[in-house]
């Protein structure tokens, strides 16, 4: 019985030893499939570069370089970069959404993308078309109507930029806010109103996009200040699709808001106080119908005025509009505009700014955005660069 | 696994760290010479046809050398995988594969020896009882 029992006992250390042989066979083979696809894509890469190196050398005609701006290399480097985004977790399909809605991944979007990864700092791409958000694209969005952001969409991040975040970054860049261009512009009170954004002759819809807060008395359209001004981004997925919202809010707008009579019809003639102010309103609504149709008032002796409504949801809302970027890539502002909020030039009594008779509707023209300036562009890219959640 | 393969981690981790240090040191590199290109291009404003296409000329070397340094990003990124997946202990192909050869045949042997010492135990027992 010993001897049956001794080799049983053998035969189990033998079986030991093979089962352990084969784990680090098993385990040898595991490396071998998860590494077998490493250095593949720097491997194509590198080719692409070869290609480009060598259709590069025969861009030359007569010892100049006549360049090919359609060569298949400029292409081909264009392509690692989508392809560089599964390694940041992005499916196929994923990257192909981003290809339909034309954001072109570049060298330095890939760059920044390692660099929002574990923290909450965000980039804009280098096209801006979008934010760079844990190493995630998110394509800047400007809600068409009113708050079409709320629904399916699945909120994965948010940061918010105040008064704090803009003096830093102000201060990082060297800007004084003192020195941003201040364009005057009057109100119907026939009081200076200082705009901090720039209204330009470049883009011939500015002023009708300040006509809404015209209307509304608002101090200003987009920064009446930093001190007031609050920036929102939401970071929101949906399936294969990722949306920023970037939203402007300004409290001394806000208080505004709360205050206005939306049952009363705007009209900023009557609304103005004074012969001086009587006359700014009028001369606002005749440079605005200009503005607009590219031709003088029918009649020049006749009063003129701004009247319209405003939606009462104004009242409920802490945001005044949403910012993106021009393919240019200046920075835009875009009003927050509801269905209710109408804007009309029309002709009134010229001495108690009743009987108003609108004569041109520019209700669609709201909505406009406008460009703004060079230093409020710099300063919130910097902040959001910066930007790591109060850490 | 065949008798050829061979892994050791602790050698893969610094071929592995090693070609790191040198990946990084060329896009240092790299990024110098964009650096200096760069410059180039916006501090000489000349006008002109021939400048035009040897600033293109210069952009364009900027856009390979882009991709020569996503190529070694991409690398660089996956020696850092291989070294994450260098643990444990060495492991040879030729080694393991004999000596499961073994295992199997001294098994067998064994296994044959049981029969044998089993079947002669039971002849013993029925003989003793009988």
């Amino acid at each position: 019985m010993t001897k049956v029992a001794h080799y049983m006992a053998m035969e189990v250390i033998n079986q030991e030893l093979y089962n352990e042989l084969q784990k680090e066979e098993e385990k040898y083979d595991a490396i071998e499939s998860l590494t077998n696809g490493l250095f593949e894509q720097g491997t194509t890469i590198r080719l692409v570069v070869e290609n480009a190196l060598s259709s590069m050398q025969e861009a030359f005609q007569n010892g100049v370089y006549v360049p090919d701006m359609q060569a298949g290399w400029r292409k081909e480097i264009n392509q690692e970069y989508q392809n560089y985004l599964l390694r940041f977790g992005y499916t196929q399909e994923e990257i192909d959404i981003l290809k339909i809605m034309g954001v072109n991944i570049t060298y330095k979007d890939i760059m920044n993308l390692k660099t929002t990864m574990g923290n909450e700092k965000v980039f804009i791409s280098e096209d801006y078309k979008a934010l760079l958000y844990q190493g995630k694209v998110y394509i800047i969005d400007v809600p068409k109507d009113e708050m079409s952001y709320q629904g399916t969409w699945k909120k994965d991040g948010q940061m918010t930029l105040t008064k704090t975040e803009f003096d830093w970054a102000a201060g990082i860049l060297g800007i004084n806010l003192e020195d941003i261009p201040k364009e005057e512009l009057f109100d119907h009170n026939g009081k200076h109103r200082l705009q901090r954004a720039e209204v330009s002759g470049k883009d011939k819809n500015v002023t009708t996009a300040v006509a809404l807060h015209i209307i509304m008395g608002i101090e200003s359209f987009f920064v009446s200040s930093l001190e007031h001004m609050e920036i929102k981004v939401f970071f929101e997925s949906s399936g294969n699709q990722r949306k920023a919202t970037i939203m402007v809010g300004d409290s001394q707008t806000r208080l505004r808001m709360q205050e206005i009579d939306y049952g009363m019809p705007v009209n900023t003639y009557r609304d103005s106080k004074g012969v001086l102010g009587n006359k700014y309103a009028s001369d606002y609504a005749i440079g605005m119908y200009k503005m607009i149709t590219g031709k003088d008032v029918p009649d020049k002796n006749d009063t003129y005025t701004i009247t319209g409504t405003l939606d009462e949801r104004h009242r409920e809302i802490d945001i005044n509009g949403y910012l993106s970027y021009s393919e240019d890539g200046e920075l835009l502002y875009t009003p927050l505009i509801y269905a209710g909020d109408t804007a009309y030039i029309s002709t009134c009594q010229k001495f108690t700014g009743y009987n108003a008779k609108e004569i041109l509707e520019f209700t669609d023209m709201l909505s406009n955005s406008v460009v703004a300036d060079d230093e409020m562009k710099k300063i919130l890219e910097q902040a959001l660069e910066k930007y790591d959640n109060g850490k | 696994m065949n008798e050829n393969s061979y892994f050791n981690p602790e050698d893969m981790r610094a071929q592995c760290d090693a070609a790191i240090n040198n990946l990084e040191e060329d896009n240092r590199a790299n990024g110098i010479i964009e650096e200096k290109i760069m410059k180039f291009i916006t501090e000489h404003t000349l006008d002109g046809k021939a400048f035009e296409a040897a600033k293109q000329q210069m952009l364009d070397y900027v856009a390979v050398l882009h991709a020569m340094k996503l190529a070694n990003e991409a690398d660089i990124a996956d020696f850092r995988y291989l070294k994450l997946m260098s643990i444990g202990s060495e492991i040879d192909g030729n080694f393991i594969l004999s000596e499961k050869e073994d295992a199997l045949s001294e098994r067998k042997i064994n296994g044959e020896k049981v029969e044998k010492y089993r079947n002669k135990a039971q002849k013993e027992q029925s003989m003793l009882i009988r």
